[in-house]
């Protein structure tokens, strides 16, 4: 089969784990045998987003450039369609995007199309997080979309009186994203799309009563890309090394819990360091190392050196990769009872899940870790099998993919 | 001194100060970039990956009680920089970068756009208000619909 991915932020090297996602995919897709086609959106004056490296994609990938100003529905519409349409794939999956996902979908109607989901986009146009003053937001825009629609343009107030609306605000300005009409046209491209494809069983349940054609799937590891790595035996003065990995500096990520766990765990005990992937702050612990952002060899590395991983996250994490690529290399996770992350690590098995923002709870597994060495090795281990059975990717692709692309034709 | 354009970053918060620098250094990839910091910000993040480091006083509040304002001004100036680059919309930080009179000013922003900043006093002020009155007629006009008109 010819199968055409659209992600209009993807970015590679990759920012998050959005596009690892989309690679990981597009690239077992491949191994079974399929033709894969990535399109992706490119802004060259934007300086925040590096250019797309495509000589290191093992597939074949169009740009769909565009500027500023392109920014309407009806060119960005017509750029993709254009695009896409000499390819001409059996299936088109409709991958990472925000307002304008939908006008795509209505552009390329002709095709069968899959959407992936990666965070909360269609159910949180204020943020796509369903996080809103710190915590998790009960709300869902499919179901109340008016009080949705209020705390959205509230919340880009301040970017649209600085003037300077770009990328996400003006999205929500050229396709109105306040109105019934963008409303309709969400509702109805969740209806048109053949399968979606969604992270969590949260996420399913922000789907009912809008369509049933809706599969949870996780992300995955390579494990020849996190191999296994023993927990060694410490020596008598060597720290015991807890580890957060990912974009710390994200509010929603949690640092915040684990340095109070640290400070409850500090009076205690002097035994151990945290280490952050995080640029210098002003914040300064002696437990407390930030390691700036780190490539993906460095972070590799960074699993195998550490001896616990932390997933503090407050938000509903779609998925927690990194907790995944932390059992991989044999690390036992402690994470948050949020989102994904929690139908990963299976507790008091293969690492704790705490109490979101809970870090007494959070000081008190991480004690009973520090504690116990040979329960971090066989909480590491049970980490390693559970990854080997159900997050390697082409174990993944083969189990759920060709039922799902079947179904895409009929 | 070397040929290449001087390219100031004003650092008045260092926080993604690497993504800026890595930003401008693919998009000019010919200038000699210079960046500008408080003595109290953080520096291991900033120093190695720019040409030169410019320490000053860059907090207002001290700057007002020591009258070191001018000063800051006459400083930059001399350094005769060939674009000087701010990182936030306000209205202190543009002024400040007209007085400097740089032969370019530009405004990076955080969601990846670059703006050009005006050069005299008036046309900062005009600039800055015209956007700000194009802004709030924008946002209580989408305010109105949210308000007035319900989504079924």
């Amino acid at each position: 089969m010819r199968l055409a991915f659209i992600d209009q932020v993807f970015t590679w090297p990759p920012l998050g784990g959005a596009p690892l996602d989309v690679y990981n995919t597009m690239q077992g897709l491949q191994d079974l045998g399929h033709e894969v086609h990535l399109f992706y959106g490119t802004q060259k004056e934007n300086w925040v987003v590096d250019p797309v490296d495509e000589s290191s994609l093992p597939f074949s990938a169009t740009a769909v450039p565009y500027l500023q100003e392109d920014l309407e529905p009806a060119i960005i519409g017509e750029k993709y369609r254009e695009a896409v349409d000499q390819w001409k794939p059996d299936i088109v999956f409709q991958c990472f995007g925000f307002f304008m996902k939908p006008t795509l979908t209505k552009a390329l109607a002709h095709y069968p199309q899959i959407a992936r989901y990666y965070a909360y986009e269609p159910f949180c146009p204020s943020n796509y997080r369903l996080f809103r003053r710190d915590k998790s937001c009960p709300k869902n825009y499919l179901r109340t979309p008016n009080a949705c629609r209020r705390c959205t343009l509230l919340g880009m107030r301040a970017n649209l009186l600085s003037g300077h609306t770009a990328d996400y605000v003006l999205e929500y300005e050229n396709v109105q994203g306040w109105s019934q009409h963008y409303y309709d046209e969400l509702i109805s491209s969740l209806k048109q799309y053949k399968s979606i494809i969604v992270y969590n069983n949260f996420t399913k349940e922000l789907l009912k009563g809008v369509t049933d054609r809706v599969h949870v799937i996780g992300g995955g590891v390579h494990l020849k890309d996190f191999p296994y790595h023993p927990l060694g035996t410490k020596a008598e003065q060597e720290k015991t090394i807890i580890f957060l990995p990912g974009r710390a500096e994200d509010q929603t990520k949690g640092l915040g819990s684990l340095l109070k766990a640290g400070e409850i765990l500090y009076k205690k005990r002097q035994d151990f360091e945290i280490w952050v992937t995080i640029g210098a702050s002003e914040i300064t612990y002696p437990w407390y190392k930030t390691l700036g952002w780190k490539n993906f060899s460095e972070i590799m590395a960074l699993y195998q050196q550490s001896d616990i991983c932390v997933v503090p996250s407050i938000w509903e994490e779609p998925f927690g990769l990194v907790a995944v690529e932390a059992m991989a290399t044999g690390r036992p996770c402690i994470v948050a009872d949020v989102g994904g992350l929690q139908e990963i690590v299976v507790p008091e098995e293969t690492g704790y899940i705490y109490k979101r923002d809970n870090e007494k709870e959070l000081a008190q597994h991480l004690e009973t870790l520090l504690n116990d060495e040979e329960l971090r090795q066989k909480m590491g281990d049970a980490g390693r099998k559970r990854v080997e059975d159900n997050y390697e990717w082409n174990k993944l692709i083969e189990r759920h993919y060709p039922p799902i692309l079947e179904e895409a034709l009929s | 001194m070397t040929d290449r354009p001087r390219l100031a970053i004003l650092f008045n918060e260092t926080n993604e100060a690497p993504k800026l620098i890595k930003g401008i250094r693919r998009l000019r990839p010919e200038a000699e970039i210079v960046a500008i910091l408080s003595p109290r910000a953080p520096r291991q993040d900033i120093e190695n990956e720019v040409d030169e480091l410019i320490i000053l006083e860059l907090s207002p509040l001290r700057l007002l009680f020591t009258g070191g304002f001018p000063g800051l001004i006459r400083g930059l100036r001399k350094e005769n920089f060939h674009t000087f680059v701010i990182r936030y919309n306000t209205l202190k930080l543009k002024l400040l970068t007209a007085w400097i009179s740089p032969q370019k000013a530009e405004l990076w922003l955080s969601h990846g756009t670059v703006t050009a900043i005006e050069k005299s006093t008036f046309s900062v002020l005009k600039d800055h208000f015209s956007r700000k009155f194009t802004g709030w007629i924008r946002f209580l006009t989408y305010l109105c619909r949210v308000l007035f008109t319900r989504v079924k």
